[in-house]
């Protein structure tokens, strides 16, 4: 069981699920899936992307450009979806953060409603990922007053920032999962509060890695490996901040 | 193989992580001997609006970070729009709200940014601010982007009517709405 805080930085926590190319897919199947969530997700809405793919060609990589629809199930207040796209199951949960034993019910409910309505051959990704907006009410900071993860610049740098990233994969589970942590600087309310995106991304990092029945338990561990990162990231200062509740 | 696998790089000092070599590349004449590398970080950082700053991937980075280019999380998204919105020089006022706007109404995340694009382009010599326009009458909110300027000797509310018709179709269909107008208040 994780720390808990009265003022959690989470601002959306996601799981997405990408099927492999053999499993079956039409435009029939955001409306069957639709049918077993409405009751919990009654809004229904629809949006483009412009999608890029990198394809390895002769002459080195090549950019594709193509659009896809987005079919998008809304709870009542918004802050709770899923998305269905070609074979793309992503379900969002914005801030307030029901807490993981209500997010949880959400997202196996969601994937057992497509595995009812498609032969879902293989599980070409499953991330969890937990995206945290830190604003810290302070002009001048020193990283490492308030994360453990943060870009180092030495001496001989010139110390002052405007904006950065920094990220890491760790590998789990015999490289099977990886976890990408990213740092970012995030346009602030004020230049008196310096902001932070904090990205903990737990995935699968090989096809097929688990089975279609395994995604339960692999969610469960997925959500152990990020409180675990979360809280590695961050120092007492930010605790503090968040106001943690004892 | 390395467990961690670090990268970061800004637009005039890029650097390559080199996989097999197992060190980073950082001389400009190395990096140019990776062609396909820079135009992928040119195209990544754009993808992800990591503002002024360009990842350079190895290869076998690339690989595994190519599906990421289709985003589901609506807050990096909106981080994204934000940070383009910054880069072209929109100012923001209350960015909470417009980050509270863009959640409730994500189908305009995407024409803000074109939009915005579009004013900047063809009101050069304007200063613009993005704010939630909360109407006190009636409850509807929406977003407005304000084009302020030196001077209004020129007919102002004419060339923003005349980028109002080409920001329509942007907007057709969406649940949001972004107004772009003056308040005649001077360019700071």
């Amino acid at each position: 069981m994780g720390r808990k805080y009265a003022n959690p930085p989470l601002v959306e926590a996601v799981c997405e699920f990408r099927f492999t190319p053999d499993t079956q897919w039409d435009m029939t199947i955001p409306g069957l899936v639709y049918e077993k969530l409405k009751d919990e997700f009654p809004r229904r809405e629809q949006r483009l992307f412009q999608e890029i793919e990198l394809i390895q060609g002769p002459d080195g990589l090549q950019r594709q450009i193509r659009t896809s629809e987005r079919i998008v199930f809304l709870m009542e207040d918004r802050k709770t979806f899923v998305q269905i796209g070609p074979r793309l199951l992503a379900i969002n949960c914005l801030a307030p953060y029901p807490t993981w034993a209500g997010f949880k019910p959400k997202i196996v409910k969601a994937f057992e409603a497509l595995m009812d309505t498609t032969d879902v051959k293989g599980l070409q990704r499953v991330g969890l990922r937990y995206i945290n907006l830190i604003e810290i009410p302070s002009s001048q900071i020193k990283l490492e007053d308030y994360f453990q993860f943060y870009l180092f610049l030495g001496p001989e740098l010139p110390q002052v920032m405007v904006n950065f990233i920094v990220g890491c994969e760790f590998r789990y589970a015999h490289d099977r999962d990886l976890c990408r942590v990213q740092l970012i600087t995030t346009p602030s309310s004020s230049s008196e509060r310096p902001a932070f995106t904090l990205d903990i991304d737990y995935f699968l990092a090989q096809p097929k890695g688990i089975k279609p029945e395994e995604v339960a338990e692999w969610v469960e561990q997925a959500h152990n490996e990020i409180e675990q990162i979360f809280e590695g990231c961050i120092t007492d200062r930010l605790r503090e901040l968040f106001q943690e509740v004892k | 193989m390395l467990a961690v696998k670090p990268w970061i790089g800004t637009v005039n000092e890029p650097f390559l992580w080199n996989q097999s070599l197992g060190k980073t590349v950082s001389r400009q004449r190395e990096i140019e001997q990776y062609p396909a590398y820079l135009r992928a970080s040119a195209i990544y950082s754009r993808l992800w609006d990591m503002g002024d700053f360009t990842v350079v991937f190895s290869l076998e980075l690339l690989e595994g970070w190519r599906e990421r280019s289709v985003e589901v999380s609506i807050k990096r998204e909106i981080d994204g729009c934000l940070k383009e919105l910054q880069r072209i020089g929109i100012r923001f006022n209350k960015i909470d709200e417009i980050r509270e706007y863009l959640l409730q109404f994500p189908d305009i995340i995407e024409a803000t940014v074109k939009i915005a694009e579009l004013a900047v382009a063809y009101l050069p010599e304007a200063q613009f601010t993005l704010e939630v326009y909360q109407d006190p009458e009636i409850e509807d909110n929406h977003l407005v982007l304000y084009a302020r300027f030196k001077d209004y000797e020129r007919p102002v509310m004419e060339r923003i009517r005349g980028i109002r018709r080409e920001c329509r179709r942007h907007l057709i269909g969406k649940t949001g709405w972004l107004h772009l107008t003056t308040d005649f208040q001077p360019a700071g």
